[in-house]
């Protein structure tokens, strides 16, 4: 798989910002609803690349923190507790559970896969959790009905509510694109590469691992909260198999390219879904694992090198 | 003194039966991690295989023992078929790659039995409909036959595993895989053994767990859950790792869901299953 170019990928990236905005003057309502979604996607996908493509840890159970997000602002929303509060309550979950599942399986006594599997247990536990706790989160329905946040007592409009939404990803993102170039960017690599120098350093690798993927959860709660906002439900779907796979397949298609090639699949690859329609979502499912498939086995020598150099 | 006899009777029946169903789910996922350190994550997949083939050939007619034997063929071809695109390849270069892989297959599998046989659930019926009564308590016969398949499951394999050349072959491969093909053990050709037979334990037990199972395109992820708990508490290696995670998961989910809720089941298998892992020295400390 041939990368672009960082100067390209990062023109790509502005140039998605600047389509949003001219769809959010121009497009439909509709439209806004699949531009703000894919582009959500597209920094959950970034956040998951810091945790595999910087620290070099595969998690499969990535979109639990992208859920718990989502359910925390549903909630929120529901009950009156204010839409920040929701945010918040599903940042510090989503962070939380990140760094109890990297206390619990980073170490050197575990292996990797015990970790990713680890991971993606506790994110289908907590899809059977969503649906047999009914009277909480609405069981299998999940929470429908959520609605625009309000300031000051005013609800937003959908366009209002969609430049903020656009701002705070693009934002967002240039946050962790910067946080990645600055010496702690170098230092994630570095801890990934050579873990033992990084240790005789006098770094904490396993400290350096529970921040990226707390950090990743922290972002993916985010993306879960603006994803709520827009689409009107949190459910129990969110935890399961296969939005946890499609992470991985957008990570992988933007392998290489750091959060901004993660970002750009994602994007991409949603807007494509979207474009297709729901006639085609079961072929265009089977194609994503092909090329799942694909990826791992024709681009293997480039294919998260980082997650794999050090395995037990 | 007789009536709490009773009672713990049932509870420790209901446990083991509990057991027994979750370690012929995991135990074709258990053989091939515990052997070759790969997890093949189609493998609630290919436990849906298994029970979609037996619902189709108890369909054409073929009695329950064809039907296990049929969907063990077909799920032994179906990973053979994930082993010549690219498994074995893989498996050389990391243990991150055949399990990434795998998750590919696992949703090329759910999709296209989605669209050749639709979202809609199929049926197995069981072989044995009857019921027997033990300290006062009823059980289902067929359940208690399970029990029998799993001990048997286990003792066979212990065997295969200690006393035969196959056995010898495959620890001799775990030990030192290139001094083991210096005496001229084809490592590969085993693999691709091994892995086929972990497919076909895997259907068949699809097509065992079909008369008391939902059956549906989506039912591998809940297969899988199951099998992945077991492979994270059992730890690595030995037998008696399969059927010590066996034990913790489906006796944890069997008193849990007898004396709580659903909910408090869950949870409770999910911080066990987590308590094990941070508990434990080492992977081997089980083996």
């Amino acid at each position: 798989m041939k990368t672009w170019p960082e100067s390209i990928r990062i023109t790509a990236v502005v140039a998605l910002v600047v389509a949003a905005a001219a769809v959010g003057i121009v497009g439909p309502d509709y439209l806004k609803v699949v531009v703000v979604s894919a582009l959500t996607f597209g920094l959950f996908a970034a956040s998951v690349a810091i945790s595999i493509d910087y620290a070099g840890v595969l998690s499969l159970g990535t979109a639990a923190y992208f859920a718990i997000g989502a359910y925390a602002t549903a909630l929120a929303q529901r009950n009156g507790w204010g839409y920040g509060s929701g945010v918040l309550a599903g940042s510090v979950t989503a962070g939380g559970l990140a760094a109890g599942l990297g206390a619990a399986g980073l170490t050197s006594r575990r292996t990797p896969i015990q970790y990713a599997l680890l991971t993606l247990v506790v994110s289908l536990t907590l899809q059977q959790l969503a649906i047999s706790s009914y009277d909480v989160t609405g069981g299998s329905n999940g929470l429908p009905g959520i609605t625009a946040p309000s300031v000051f007592g005013t609800k937003l409009s959908l366009e209002a509510e969609y430049f903020v939404a656009i701002a705070v990803i693009f934002a967002t993102f240039c946050g962790l694109y910067a946080l990645m170039r600055t010496s702690f960017g170098k230092l994630l690599i570095l801890s990934r590469d050579v873990p033992e120098r990084t240790e005789a350093l006098g770094h904490n690798v396993k400290s350096l691992k529970i921040f990226a993927t707390g950090l990743n959860a922290i972002v993916a709660a985010l993306c879960g909260s603006i994803f709520v906002t827009f689409n009107g439900i949190a459910y129990p779907g969110m935890f399961a198999a296969l939005p946890n796979l499609l992470v991985i397949v957008w990570v992988a298609v933007g392998s290489g390219g750091g959060i901004s090639g993660a970002f750009l699949s994602a994007t991409i690859l949603n807007l494509i879904e979207f474009e297709l329609g729901s006639e085609y979502t079961d072929v265009y499912r089977l194609f994503i694992g092909g090329l799942l498939i694909y990826i791992v086995s024709a681009a293997t020598p480039r294919f998260w090198r980082a997650a794999t150099a050090k395995e037990g | 003194m007789g009536g709490d006899l009773g009672t713990w009777t049932t509870i420790l029946l209901d446990v083991l039966i509990s057991a027994s169903t979750v370690l012929i789910l995991s135990f074709g996922l258990f053989l091939v991690y515990g052997l070759f350190r790969v997890v093949n994550m189609a493998h609630g997949e290919l436990v849906m295989i298994g029970a979609y083939t037996a619902a189709l050939a108890q369909r054409a007619g073929m009695g329950f023992f064809f039907c296990v034997l049929a969907a063990g063929c077909v799920s032994a071809l179906v990973t053979l078929l994930m082993d010549f695109i690219c498994v074995s390849r893989l498996r050389r270069q990391s243990t991150l790659f055949p399990l990434l892989a795998t998750w590919g297959f696992s949703l090329v599998i759910s999709q296209g039995v989605k669209l050749i046989f639709g979202s809609g659930g199929m049926y197995v019926d069981s072989p044995i409909s009857s019921q027997v009564q033990i300290m006062g308590s009823q059980f289902a016969t067929y359940q208690l036959a399970l029990l029998a398949v799993a001990i048997v499951l286990v003792s066979c394999t212990w065997l295969v595993m200690a006393k035969s050349r196959f056995g010898l072959q495959i620890r001799a491969t775990i030990d030192d895989p290139r001094l083991a093909e210096l005496q001229g053990i084809n490592t590969a050709r085993l693999f691709s053994i091994v892995f086929a037979l972990g497919g076909a334990f895997a259907g068949m037990s699809g097509a065992l767990l079909a008369p008391i199972s939902a059956i549906n395109p989506n039912a591998g992820s809940d297969f899988s859950i199951t099998s992945f708990m077991v492979l994270i508490s059992g730890g690595l290696g030995h037998i008696g790792s399969a059927v010590f995670g066996s034990l913790v998961v489906g006796g944890l989910r069997s008193i849990l869901g007898t004396f709580g809720s659903l909910t408090l089941a869950t949870l409770g298998m999910l911080l066990v299953v987590a308590l094990i892992l941070v508990v434990r020295r080492r992977d081997e400390d089980l083996a």
